[in-house]
C-alpha cells in the first residue's frame, strides 16, 4: 500500500523512486512555457489554445490563450507561463476566425525560457487548424506542413503592360504544385508569328519551358490553357489552346513566366489565373 | 477591393482580393532586343526598338539583319533576352530581424518606384 502524498513541489527523482506516474507526461516547473506558434495567410486570424492544468494542489484548472496570426505566411508565438504541475489536455484552433483547411497551421510547445534563446522540451501537437477542425493533446499528432493534401487555390495575378511578359512567383513561406495556368494573349497588328511558352524557373535559372503547339498571328486573342492531364489540342476556331504540362511542385521564390518569340510592343498579356495546391512552408 | 499599378513595371493588381488572401506582386522580367543602331550591335528594351533599326533574325536557317517593316511573318527575332529590371518591385517578404520575443521582423524584398492606384478602365 503506497503512504498517502499531498501534491505539493516533491523532487521528481523521489517521484521516480516511489513509482509515482504524473498525471501526464508534460509536467511544467517554474521555468517551462507554452510556446503556441502559427503561419497563416488569411487577414484577421487568432490562433486560440485552450485546455487544462494540473497544479501542485491537484486542481485542474482550465486556460485559454491566444495570438494574432500575421498573413505573409511567417511565424508569429507568444509563450505563456502556466505554473507548476502538469498539463493535462489542450486544444487548438482558429476559434471565431472561418478559414479554409490548410490556410492556418499551429504548433504547440513546451519551452524552457521565455526569451528567443529558449530550448524546446517538448512538441505536443502541430497541423493545420480552423475554427471547425483543431488538434489536440493528447492523442493528437505532429505532422508536417507540406504532407498530405494542400489548400486549393484561385489565384489571379499581375495583368502585365503592354509589351511585357506574365511572371508569378511562389510567395515567402509557401509551396505550390501547379494545377493549371489560363493565360491569355491579344496580339496586335504587326504581321509576324509569336510563339508562347511557359517558363518555369528558381527565380534565376530555367528549369523547364513548355512551347504552345502552334503560332500565334496578328490581331488575334488567344487563351493558353496550361493543364497536368490531357493531351496539346489546337482549337483555333474559339481562340482555347489546352497544352499539357509538367506536375510541377514549386517552393517559395520559383517563379510562373511567360516567354514569347516576336512579342511585340502592343502585344498585351492577360492576367493570369493560376489554380494552384498550396502548403506552408514556414522557415 | 481597389486595384492598384505598380510605378516599376506598369502591372496592375489587388493586394488583397475577395478571398482575404494577400497578393505578393514581383515585377516580370524586362525583354531586351538585339539591334544593331549606328552600326553597333546592342541591346534595347523592347518598348525602344525604332523602325530604323536593323534586328537580328533567323530565315531560312541563317541570321540576318532586317528592318522592322521587312519583317515576315516567318521570321524569328534571335538575341531576345529577359532581364531582371533594376527598379523590380517585390512585394515578397524577406526576414530583417527578431523581436525579443523571438518573432520575425520582415519587410519588403524590394520597393521599386512603389505603387499607385490603377486608373480606372
Amino acid at each position: 500500500m503506497f503512504p498517502s502524498l499531498e501534491l505539493k513541489s516533491i523532487d521528481p527523482l523521489e517521484r521516480v523512486r516511489l513509482g509515482i506516474s504524473g498525471p501526464s507526461a508534460f509536467y511544467m516547473t517554474g521555468e517551462d512555457v507554452l510556446q503556441l506558434s502559427g503561419w497563416n495567410i488569411t487577414t484577421g486570424v487568432r490562433l486560440r489554445v485552450s485546455g487544462r492544468f494540473l497544479g501542485l494542489d491537484g486542481v485542474p484548472r482550465p486556460f485559454v490563450h491566444d495570438v494574432a496570426l500575421t498573413a505573409n505566411r511567417v511565424i508569429a508565438s507568444v509563450v505563456r507561463q502556466l505554473g507548476e504541475g502538469w498539463i493535462l489536455n489542450l486544444t487548438v484552433d482558429t476559434g471565431a476566425s472561418s478559414v479554409p483547411y490548410g490556410a492556418c497551421f499551429a504548433r504547440v510547445q513546451v519551452v524552457r525560457g521565455l526569451e528567443a534563446s529558449g530550448i524546446v522540451l517538448g512538441t505536443l501537437c502541430a497541423g493545420y487548424v480552423t475554427s471547425a477542425q483543431p488538434i489536440a493533446f493528447p492523442g493528437g499528432r505532429v505532422r508536417s506542413m507540406v504532407e498530405g493534401r494542400g489548400n486549393i487555390r484561385l489565384i489571379t495575378g499581375t495583368n502585365p503592360a503592354a509589351g511585357a511578359e506574365i511572371s508569378e512567383t511562389v510567395p515567402t513561406g509557401a509551396r505550390w504544385r501547379v494545377l493549371s495556368a489560363r493565360l491569355t494573349l491579344t496580339t496586335d497588328a504587326t504581321v509576324v508569328n509569336r510563339m508562347a511558352m511557359l517558363r518555369i524557373t528558381d527565380g534565376a535559372t530555367v528549369i523547364a519551358e513548355t512551347q504552345a503547339p502552334q503560332v500565334q498571328v496578328a490581331s488575334l486573342t488567344y487563351t493558353y490553357n496550361f493543364l497536368r492531364l490531357g493531351a496539346d489540342r489546337v482549337l483555333v476556331q474559339i481562340g482555347q489552346i489546352p497544352i499539357r504540362m509538367h506536375d510541377f511542385i514549386l517552393p517559395a521564390g520559383y517563379t510562373i513566366q511567360t516567354t514569347t518569340a516576336n512579342l511585340q510592343a502592343a502585344d498585351d498579356w492577360a492576367a493570369p489565373v493560376l489554380h494552384v495546391e498550396e502548403w506552408l512552408d514556414g522557415q | 477591393m481597389s486595384t492598384i499599378r505598380c510605378k516599376s513595371c506598369g502591372g496592375e493588381y489587388e493586394p488583397l482580393p475577395v478571398d482575404g488572401v494577400a497578393y505578393f506582386h514581383a515585377c516580370p522580367p524586362n525583354t531586351t532586343v538585339r539591334v544593331e543602331r549606328a552600326g553597333n550591335p546592342i541591346d534595347v528594351p523592347l518598348s525602344d526598338v525604332r523602325a530604323t533599326d536593323l534586328l537580328f533574325v533567323e530565315r531560312a536557317g541563317a541570321i540576318v539583319r532586317v528592318l522592322p517593316a521587312a519583317f515576315v511573318e516567318t521570321d524569328r527575332r534571335s538575341g531576345d533576352q529577359q532581364i531582371q529590371r533594376a527598379d523590380k518591385r517585390d512585394e515578397n517578404v524577406k526576414v530583417t530581424g527578431y523581436d525579443k520575443t523571438g518573432n520575425p521582423i520582415v519587410a519588403p524584398k524590394s520597393e521599386g518606384k512603389g505603387t499607385e492606384p490603377a486608373p480606372p478602365k
